[in-house]
């Protein structure tokens, strides 16, 4: 029995367009479990990423209850917000949206010197540590504007879990990426799942999905489909890729 | 058409900005217009009071004795000389109201027909100006400011004949000597009054006898006469000796000038303090161009696309920038008007004369048509940048903020996480903070300056060096007995037992003489110890020496070494220039000399004692003391306080300084954080997506500005220190302080970093509210 460690109840999200209210999230019940890849699929537009964003308190729902560890997210103000952010959740944009005039290592650290309970040498161990993992020893002290994409994603990847969060949330990592870089960052998403990260990814990206334990489907705001998926394997892809392949087709994909 | 739609539309998107730089450029032109107002229509008041009251060019005090018809007819036929005016006066040197005794000699004399009676505010003149009744007399408004005395009361004048009351029955306009930091003091009384006193002086058989009675020359020029009334007065000095035969004489562009030296000193060192804030408007006015271009340059990239050129851009910015400027000059010349006015009447008490009612539009606009002119040429210089932009780069996404490694690094602290966050901001992007830190600078280098004014009048240990003689405990010595040595020491003996003091002065007084034909002032000392803040040279070694100041050798085009002839009255000497110092007396104007040198002209008698007591509660005591034990040839006198007036003066004008500087500061803060909060928008998302709060990125912004306040606070004193005493000299130079002592002490520089530096940090904090709208979800893409 798989324990949620998120749940939202009944959330809705809707947008003031032109006057107009817009709904993108209409009474969504969703949970996230503990250790599982979770992967939202779903067509452009279909709410995915607001859903991402509602879940992890990027965003506040509009209605619904978005709850983690006995807190309703919609309820609680921008410090515990903060507070979440740099003990429970780390988050990946597609943009990698690094800060510019820090190096990689500060990039990573920072978020590292938010954690109270964390002291400066253990973050700046760790730090080193995640760079490594990541392959960014050598350019840990250059500037992101003086790295590829593909590094400056890895280390967006490193800034997200320098925390150890609870839960790990990917906003189309890959989405600005080429092929080779888009490999080396879904097999560190799939090595740290590995090692117990739950995380919660949105793409559209079929190769980015197939790394998921669980796929879900985003239609007009509800979850209109959901796939269980042993752990990746690579030997597996191709049988996996025609079994994800199938079950997108049986939701019009 | 096309360029005004854009015109428009930019204008109202960019309203914030605008209404920054139309706010500042409208104190600008409101404060200088009016300061320039004030200047001129003093000066103007000044020579409209002249004209009223007959002033001549040249004014000449002369024992009625010593005017002989020859010297009187010599003048009269002189080539330069298109008429000559005589008045008698009475000169009296014991003027008291109340316990005051006035210091410096006050000339009684019939009142003038043409003499105008003030309204009590000194807002205008009334209608008629009503006879004088026995034991009446009109005073000047100087004479009021100086005595502290008011319509209704009485003032005594003793001569040797006796002591005379008067009951003060109004302020009447002089223009010669009306003004408070003119030491000599016309009083008018009736005629009746006028005759007796005149006829039971000359009944007694006293020396005052000779020289109660004065005779006020003044002399004109010819209409084609094309020297000024200086040069004009010591020709006719040279040709006639008339200057060499008087008890003083003075110009009348001398006595413009001092009647108008506190205004003018005021509105100088405002007026450089605007035209400092002029110069950080147009730093802010460049910066926001050069930061509006990089934030539109999507949009320029468009324009061109379109089909618009690189000169239609740039005439659309520059006009933009321009018409806020122009806003805010014209915003600044309705306030300019009363503010003129009411300014130009603060100093009525000081100047004794109601200014005229005008603004300088002439001055003002041209100062401030000059400024639009280097405003566009500065705007045209970074303008340039638009020429690289190109439809292609800018439909690629524009122009992305890119960082570059800088020397200067501090490692990025988890203890001190939100200053050096900041620092980092600041360094990685210096460029962006250099015209806010040049702001900066100015402001403190204009408010260190202030403090330094501020120590000088409040600090009397630097005094001296300025050529103030300074004393705490002044002792008159009576001109009708001869004082021994035995007896100064036992007067300081008598001081010693109170407490410890130091000697300040021991003169024989200031006496007007001709040097190289110049009517100045001498200062005769006791010893060459005496002789005040020398700069260059050394101090009269012998008896034919003597020093000079800077400024009186400067004008006069004399050095050290030069030999010039010294004259009092019939007898001259030659003399040498030992050194150049710095004395404050006649605004600097004076040369000074031992007893033993001026024993060659005159017979000088020792005067003025000037001690400074230490314990500043024994002063009254010890006063009150040599008063009781000497009170047969001497008068002492304690007193502590620096003048009130000039203090209140330099603290108002600090206080100006401050509130300006703080108006200026909120301003251009607010105008540099908006645009740095919409450049930084992103930056901002993705802290609070890692977990700062908001709280905690306002307190980054605001610790940034601080910073960029601090690095410019500390140009500003860097400044300061090599620049301010040499603009407070040129400013200064007006009262005859040419040097001034520049030693920054830790609060004089401290008062103005902290201010400017809390200053930034708390309009920057107010500034980042907005931070609290941004929300995390702008990082999405879509």
């Amino acid at each position: 029995m798989k324990k949620s460690i998120l749940s939202a109840k009944e959330i809705s999200k809707s947008f003031a367009h032109n006057g107009m209210q817009q709904h993108i999230l209409s009474q969504l019940d969703f949970d996230l479990y503990e250790g599982d890849f979770t992967v939202i699929m779903g067509a452009s537009g279909s709410g995915k990423s607001t859903l991402l964003y509602a879940l992890s308190g990027m965003d506040k729902a509009t209605a619904g209850v978005v709850r983690y560890k006995e807190k309703d997210l919609v309820k609680l103000g921008e410090k515990e917000l903060a507070t979440l952010r740099h003990t429970d959740f780390g988050f990946i944009f597609q943009q990698m949206h690094l800060i510019g005039n820090l190096s990689l290592f500060e990039n990573v650290a920072v978020c590292g010197y938010l954690n109270k309970t964390a002291g400066v040498k253990e973050v700046r161990k760790r730090t080193d540590e995640l760079l490594v993992r990541m392959g960014l020893e050598k350019v840990k002290t250059h500037l992101p504007s003086q790295v590829s994409g593909g590094e400056q994603q890895r280390c967006a990847i490193a800034r997200a879990v320098v925390n150890t969060p609870k839960i790990l949330f990917a906003d189309e990592p890959t989405g600005a990426l080429n092929r080779q870089n888009t490999i080396g960052v879904l097999n560190l998403l799939s090595e740290l799942n590995e090692n117990g990260q739950s995380i919660l990814m949105v793409t559209h990206d079929l190769k980015a999905a197939l790394r998921a334990t669980r796929l879900l489907y985003l239609e007009d705001g509800k979850i209109t489909g959901e796939l269980s998926l042993p752990v990746y394997d690579r030997q597996e892809e191709k049988s996996r890729e025609a079994q994800v392949n199938a079950w997108l087709a049986s939701l019009e994909w | 058409m096309e360029k005004w739609t854009i015109l428009k539309a930019n204008i109202r998107h960019k309203k914030g900005s605008f209404a920054g730089i139309v706010i500042l450029m409208a104190v600008i032109s409101m404060v200088l217009l009016s300061l320039l107002g004030v200047w001129d229509n003093i000066s103007a008041g000044i020579t409209d009071a002249q004209e009223r009251g007959r002033t001549g060019d040249v004014l000449y005090l002369i024992n009625k004795n010593r005017l002989e018809g020859k010297l009187l007819s010599d003048v009269r036929s002189h080539p330069l000389v298109k008429d000559v005016k005589t008045v008698e006066t009475l000169i009296c040197d014991n003027m008291v109201y109340q316990d005051y005794k006035y210091s410096n000699p006050v000339f009684l004399q019939e009142v003038r027909k043409s003499g105008r009676l003030f309204h009590s505010g000194g807002t205008g003149y009334q209608e008629k100006t009503p006879e004088l009744k026995p034991g009446e007399l009109y005073i000047s408004r100087g004479t009021q400011t100086n005595m502290g005395c008011r319509t209704g009361d009485t003032v005594s004048f003793t001569f040797s004949s006796g002591t005379y009351r008067f009951k003060i029955a109004g302020i009447m306009e002089d223009p010669e000597f009306g003004a408070s930091v003119i030491g000599w003091k016309n009083v008018f009384i009736s005629k009746r009054d006028y005759d007796k006193i005149c006829k039971e002086v000359m009944q007694t058989d006293t020396p005052e006898q000779a020289s109660a009675l004065i005779m006020r020359v003044s002399v004109y020029k010819t209409d084609d006469c094309q020297l000024s009334d200086v040069k004009f007065a010591r020709q006719l000095n040279l040709d006639t000796g008339i200057s060499d035969m008087s008890v003083g004489s003075l110009a009348r562009s001398t006595l413009t000038n001092y009647t108008s030296l506190f205004p003018k000193i005021i509105c100088m060192v405002l007026t450089v303090f605007a035209l400092l804030l002029l110069a950080a408007v147009i730093i802010v006015v460049c910066h926001s161009v050069s930061t509006g271009i990089e934030m539109e340059y999507t949009v320029f990239g468009i324009m061109k696309a379109l089909g618009f050129q690189k000169r239609d851009i740039q005439v659309i910015l520059a006009a933009q920038y321009l018409l806020a400027e122009a806003a805010g000059i014209l915003l600044g010349v309705l306030p300019a008007v009363p503010l003129c006015y009411a300014l130009g009447n603060i100093f009525w008490p000081i100047t004794g004369i109601v200014p005229r009612k005008a603004i300088s539009i002439e001055k003002g606009g041209l100062l401030l048509l000059l400024a639009l002119a280097v405003s566009v040429f500065c705007i045209a210089v970074i303008m340039r940048k638009i020429k690289k932009i190109t439809p292609v780069a800018a439909i690629l996404g524009g122009k992305n903020e890119i960082y570059f490694d800088s020397r200067i690094k501090i490692e990025i602290n988890k203890k001190m996480l939100s200053s050096t966050l900041a620092f980092r901001q600041f360094t990685s992007n210096k460029k962006q903070y250099a015209g806010m830190a040049a702001i900066a600078a100015i402001l403190v280098y204009f408010m260190t300056s202030m403090m330094i004014l501020t120590n000088m009048v409040n600090v009397r240990s630097s005094w001296s060096a300025m050529g103030i003689m300074d004393s705490n405990l002044d002792i008159y010595l009576s001109s009708e007995k001869e004082v021994t040595e035995e007896q100064i020491k036992e007067i300081e003996k008598t001081i010693g037992e109170n407490g410890d003091f130091r000697i300040s002065y021991k003169y024989c007084g200031n006496y007007n003489l001709s040097l190289d034909g110049e009517q100045m002032m001498c200062s005769i000392f006791e010893d060459v110890q005496y002789i005040p803040g020398l700069l260059k040279g050394r101090l009269p070694e012998y008896e034919n020496e003597i020093v000079i100041t800077e400024i009186a050798a400067e004008t006069l085009d004399l050095k050290i070494g030069d030999k010039v002839t010294v004259v009092c009255k019939e007898k001259k000497a030659e003399y040498m220039i030992s050194g150049l110092n710095q004395h404050v007396n006649d605004a600097g104007m004076n040369f000074s000399m031992t007893m033993e040198a001026a024993s060659r002209i005159m017979k000088p008698g020792l005067a003025f004692l000037g001690y400074i007591i230490e314990d500043e509660t024994q002063g009254e005591k010890t006063a009150d003391i040599l008063n009781k034990k000497y009170g047969d040839f001497l008068s002492a006198e304690y007193d502590d306080q620096v003048d009130v007036m000039y203090q209140a003066a330099v603290y108002a004008m600090t206080l100006v300084v401050y509130l300006f500087s703080a108006v200026f500061a909120v301003v251009v803060v607010h105008m540099i954080c908006s645009r740095a909060f919409i450049r930084e928008r992103r930056d901002i998302g993705i802290y609070k997506a890692l977990g700062f709060t908001s709280k905690k990125l306002r307190l980054q912004f605001a610790i940034r500005f601080a910073i960029v306040a601090g690095i410019g606070a500390v140009a500003g004193c860097a400044a300061a220190a090599v620049f301010a005493g040499n603009m407070l000299g040129r400013i200064l130079r007006l009262i005859g302080i040419s040097q001034v002592d520049t030693v920054l002490h830790v609060s004089t520089i401290l008062v103005p970093v902290i201010m400017i530096c809390t200053c930034f940090f708390l309009f920057s904090y107010m500034a980042s509210r907005k931070i609290k709208r941004v929300e995390v979800r702008e990082l999405v893409t879509e």
